[in-house]
């Protein structure tokens, strides 16, 4: 899909929030939705791409986060920009709350990027490990449904797994 | 988006998968069933616990047939057993997380905690089977090695029984190093023909509740009816070499019991001397992936079922009384150092026996150390 001109091409999208960001077709095609769609409509118009699934808040961070990637990618891949890449990362996880985090797994995964995707699930996991039980529900937003019989009893009957967790102060 | 429901259905079991298994501590699955029922369904229909088991042990794949098909692990003493498809399912999930966190994450040398009993002995205590232990086949002037008694037929084997340092053991490997006698004429090599290896549990339930008992009279009797054999391996054949000969397990074997049978079969050396076959060995040694301290078994029966334990108080016999030992002549700093390495395994038989041998008249100074203050020298004797 080159183009005639040495312009770059870009590609509109409009998010949930009818917000519309206009990005380089190169960081478009990072998401694998956007990309599966265009394969399959090569004459696609210049119509903005509708992500229903997107509020405008994830996705300025997903732009972010592939503008950034590529640009990492696009030097040499030495110990140094790995470290430059992960950096980026945990600052941009570290600046997300857990309702944010959440929300832009959701649009990654729904916009099919892979990479970020890892990253994030990644991220969730190290949000809740060795946390209480009670800071797993409220982090996902699960209610418990053990009556407190049976919450005693898994736990009496895995005793181990329930030392040493780390105090709430969330 | 201020209640996106729940997580595992939003994302879907594959995305909710994938953040799950970037936990590595069996503990954080655990946790992770109590958040809701749901969630435990979603972790034990995927097994979960399994799969972590499998990252963190890759050794355990071999093992389990005997979590799943034999059923020889109860995660917890149960006085029926559900026979449901989905409490087999808890059940097995309950047993692989407590495996990954319960067995060592490194493998050891060093998983012999005691000797035994040796089928015959030539010369005891000279040449007993606590020689084994001992690297070295000499310590100062004197040989260490264990000799069995000797035969005119060839053909007689010989058993050597260990107690591992734990009740359950992922076993991979055993070394075992014949004895040359550099004292004889022309160095003869003293191995077997090959060898095969044993591992179970007591036969009677009250002998593994006894730690203490006359450990020094048992270990030339022959012992070996006191124990139900669970696991039996393939034959190795041994090398006439003065060498660690290496034994790997075609697979790993869980030992569950903790103790552990080198048979060794037929003799392939005469002693000039007398004319009969012997076997001498200089060194065994059991390497493997035993449970870490806090984590136990219970024997259930005598098919080899057991229950899994765990002990939130460490049981520690370990002397905290090095005080006590300095100050006094070689004899003594010999002992603590000898009975110091072996104090490491906690074995408490070890330390009576020692005890018994250099300090007859005075057991009380070690075994109270910890409660009382140093004792001085002179108030030891």
């Amino acid at each position: 899909m080159s183009t005639a001109t040495g312009k770059t091409k870009k590609i509109t999208l409009r998010t949930a929030d009818n917000q519309e960001f206009e990005v380089d077709e190169a960081i478009a095609m990072e998401f694998g939705t956007v990309k599966t769609f265009f394969d399959e409509n090569p004459d696609a118009s210049e119509e903005p791409i509708p992500l229903p699934n997107v509020s405008s808040k994830c996705l300025s961070t997903i732009i972010e986060y592939c503008k950034s990637h590529l640009a990492f990618r696009a030097h040499d891949s030495s110990s140094s920009v790995e470290d430059e890449a992960k950096a980026y990362d945990e600052d941009l996880v570290k600046a997300q709350d857990n309702e944010s985090l959440k929300e832009v797994i959701l649009a990654a995964n729904y916009l099919n990027i892979k990479g970020m995707l890892d990253m994030l699930n990644q991220a969730v996991a190290d949000r809740i490990k060795n946390k209480s039980v009670e800071y797993v529900r409220r982090f996902f937003g699960i209610e418990n449904d053990y009556s407190p019989e049976e919450e005693a009893e898994i736990r009496a009957q895995n005793e181990w797994a329930f030392q040493g967790v780390d105090p709430d102060d969330d | 988006m201020d209640n996106c429901g729940d997580f595992i259905q939003l994302l879907g079991p594959d995305m909710s998968m994938k953040i799950l298994m970037h936990l590595d501590n069996p503990a954080d699955l655990i946790r992770v069933c109590l958040v809701s029922s749901s969630w435990r369904q979603f972790v034990t229909a995927n097994g979960l616990c399994k799969e972590l088991c499998l990252k963190l042990l890759p050794e355990i794949s071999s093992v389990a047939h005997t979590i799943e098909v034999n059923n020889l692990i109860d995660p917890v003493k149960l006085k029926q057993r559900d026979g449901s498809e989905l409490e087999c399912l808890r059940r097995n999930q309950r047993v692989y997380a407590f495996l990954a966190r319960a067995l060592n994450p490194f493998t050891r040398k060093d998983c012999i905690s005691e000797a035994i009993s040796a089928s015959s002995t030539d010369n005891y205590p000279e040449e007993s089977i606590h020689n084994t232990l001992e690297p070295q086949d000499r310590i100062e002037h004197r040989a260490s090695y264990w000799s069995s008694e000797g035969q005119n037929d060839p053909a007689v084997s010989e058993t050597l029984i260990y107690k591992l340092m734990a009740k359950m053991c992922l076993v991979t490997e055993i070394h075992v190093q014949p004895f040359q006698a550099f004292f004889q004429y022309g160095f003869p090599i003293y191995s077997s023909k090959a060898v095969r290896f044993r591992m179970g549990h007591p036969r009677l339930l009250e002998e593994l509740h006894s730690d203490t008992g006359d450990s020094s009279t048992c270990s030339h009797k022959f012992a070996d009816n006191k124990f139900i054999w669970t696991y039996i391996s393939p034959e190795f054949p041994m090398v006439q070499e003065n060498c660690l000969q290496k034994f790997k397990l075609p697979e790993p074997v869980l030992c569950i019991g903790g103790f552990l049978q080198v048979e060794l079969l037929g003799r392939v050396q005469r002693q000039e001397m007398d004319g009969l076959y012997y076997i001498c060995i200089s060194h065994v040694q059991i390497v493997g992936r035993p449970l870490l301290p806090r984590f136990d078994i219970e024997m259930l029966d005598a098919t080899g079922r057991c229950a899994l334990k765990y002990l939130p108080e460490t049981k520690n016999c370990m002397l905290s009384s090095s005080g006590s030992a300095k100050g006094h002549n070689g004899a003594y700093s010999l002992f603590h150092t000898f009975t110091a390495r072996l104090l490491l395994r906690g074995t408490r038989g070890w330390e009576q026996m020692i005890l018994n041998t250099l300090i007859p008249a005075s057991p009380a100074c070690a075994n109270d150390a910890d409660d009382e203050p140093p004792l001085h020298p002179e108030n030891c004797s």
